[in-house]
């Protein structure tokens, strides 16, 4: 296999999987969210409503199979980081996009149906739970420490054997962590790999706290079961990313002291983990978030708690597009998303909008300091 | 314990909160010493407004139903805590309108008893 080869096949496949999820997210939301929508009970499962989810797959697929092809094509005969990343952005573009429209279309379509004299929709309720935060949810945040240390170790052993690293150090390297251009020793240029990691962990924090603080949001009409799946939800997920930060902070490890010469991976093994870690880590990413749902809603319970009646509060308005959450009044900071899996910030509160800059800012400052020591 | 709130409900919030912690206390679904979340994590945990949650639980305090502990949050009391003769002074009038208001919707003074023993029994139950 040529490295030719896997520049094509490795993002194109990344580029699929990511359309893969787009097209699933709106079939694994809560039970009574349609495409970032609140619906009461009763109207949750109106032909209507199957109507416009079968509208949305057909309309999902014409675009993103051509697309997908016409990249592909791109990619495959003028590989290259401009079509990567170009690619990602307007994926990530016609995602929105398409999200935007049927979070539109379904709000008409509960407008109507509502505005119809037969419907009669049960009372709106808020309930909330004194004692969700009680007992296990979540792991301790102290199995952060084993990355944390291997960090430690990381630079102690740079700094230590800094005599022992050869005077010229790898700049860039290939797929198979052969060096591709070389550079002059410096303390930034050796250190550069492990001040990475650190800012990798704190990005885990980041989410391991979202999961631990952001909103309970029960469904009223099963206040038992929807507090147990959302609270397994933040349990695997917390786990997971547990596990994620320290498996990638073991690797860079080893890819730092391998690029320094103190240590020798074979091209061989340094290949075959690159292209295996992302793909696992997407694979199993991918499963957890077909098995789960947003807030456990896939999980299957076995319970048998009767329904209340009850609906949730329609708090639409405070999504805007059903994807950004603007609501000054709500003091929450992270809450569930609703057009996705996994936490958001509340827009409303200034800390979620400097959580939020600094999510965008921070990557892109590491990303021009790295440079420009690489400039030097 | 699931507080449920309604919102457009003619009863506000914080009563909505404060009426149910009671309820729980008295049906057990609230034992005494359990904590309750802070104004800040039940605020945050539900999107009501810090002050609103802040009234409800004031006056839960000043009645003596709970106490707020530097360490330990908000605290359900002990029931014996709770106990107030003077009490039935305190309600006679809420009680008076209740029944004034029974009485004009045609409900007996045996309905309303039994009623009212049928409320005593689940929270003595519980």
């Amino acid at each position: 296999m040529s490295v030719e080869d896997n520049f094509f096949w490795f993002p194109y496949t990344i580029m699929v999987i990511v359309a893969f999820i787009g097209f699933i997210v709106p079939f694994l939301l809560r039970e009574n969210i349609l495409f970032g929508s609140r619906f009461p009970n009763e109207i949750v499962n109106h032909p209507e409503v199957i109507n416009l989810k079968r509208n949305y797959k057909h309309l999902y697929l014409s675009i993103f199979i051509p697309f997908l092809i016409v990249l592909g094509l791109f990619l495959y005969y003028s590989p290259g980081n401009t079509y990567i990343n170009g690619g990602i952005l307007v994926e990530v573009f016609l995602l929105f996009v398409i999200y935007a429209i049927y979070n539109k279309k379904a709000k008409e379509i509960k407008g109507e149906l509502l505005s119809h004299e037969y419907v009669n929709t049960q009372k709106e309720i808020l309930t909330i739970d004194t004692n969700f935060r009680e007992g296990k949810y979540l792991i301790s945040i102290w199995w952060f420490l084993p990355a944390l240390l291997i960090i430690f170790l990381n630079i102690l052993i740079l700094l230590l054997y800094y005599n022992k690293i050869p005077d010229q150090i790898t700049l860039h390297f290939n797929l198979q962590g052969v060096a591709t251009q070389l550079t002059n020793k410096s303390y930034w240029h050796v250190l550069l790999i492990p001040l990475t990691s650190i800012f990798i962990l704190c990005g885990f924090i980041v989410m391991y706290f979202s999961i631990k603080t952001s909103k309970q949001e029960l469904d009223s009409n099963k206040p038992v079961t929807s507090k147990l799946k959302d609270r397994y939800f933040r349990l695997i997920w917390s786990d997971y990313s547990i596990i994620l930060c320290t498996v990638l902070v073991i690797w860079t490890f080893f890819v730092s002291l391998h690029l320094d010469k103190l240590i020798v991976i074979s091209s061989k093994t340094f290949e075959a983990v690159n292209i295996v870690m992302p793909f696992l880590i997407l694979s199993t990413a991918l499963i957890l978030v077909i098995k789960i749902g947003q807030s456990g809603s896939r999980l299957k319970l076995k319970m048998n708690e009767p329904a209340t009646g009850m609906n949730n509060v329609d708090d639409d308005y405070f999504w805007k597009l059903g994807m950004i959450y603007y609501n000054p009044h709500d003091p929450s900071i992270f809450v569930p998303k609703r057009m996705g899996i996994g936490w958001t910030v509340n827009l409303g509160r200034p800390a979620g909008v400097v959580i939020l800059i600094a999510l965008i800012v921070i990557p892109i400052i590491i990303s021009l300091i790295s440079k420009k020591i690489i400039m030097n | 314990m699931f507080i449920k709130i309604d919102f457009e409900s003619e009863i506000p919030i914080y009563a909505q909160i404060k009426n149910q912690i009671i309820e729980g206390i008295a049906s057990g679904n609230l034992a005494e010493g359990e904590s309750l979340p802070s104004v800040r994590q039940f605020a945050g945990n539900s999107g009501i407004n810090m002050h609103t949650v802040n009234k409800a639980y004031s006056l839960l305090r000043a009645d003596g139903f709970v106490t707020v502990h530097r360490r330990k949050g908000v605290v359900v009391n002990k029931l014996s805590q709770m106990h107030n003769p003077a009490f039935m002074k305190e309600i006679s009038k809420t009680i008076k309108s209740v029944i004034a208001e029974a009485y004009c919707k045609g409900i007996t003074e045996e309905e309303f008893i039994s009623n009212c023993k049928k409320i005593y029994l689940a929270f003595n139950e519980g």
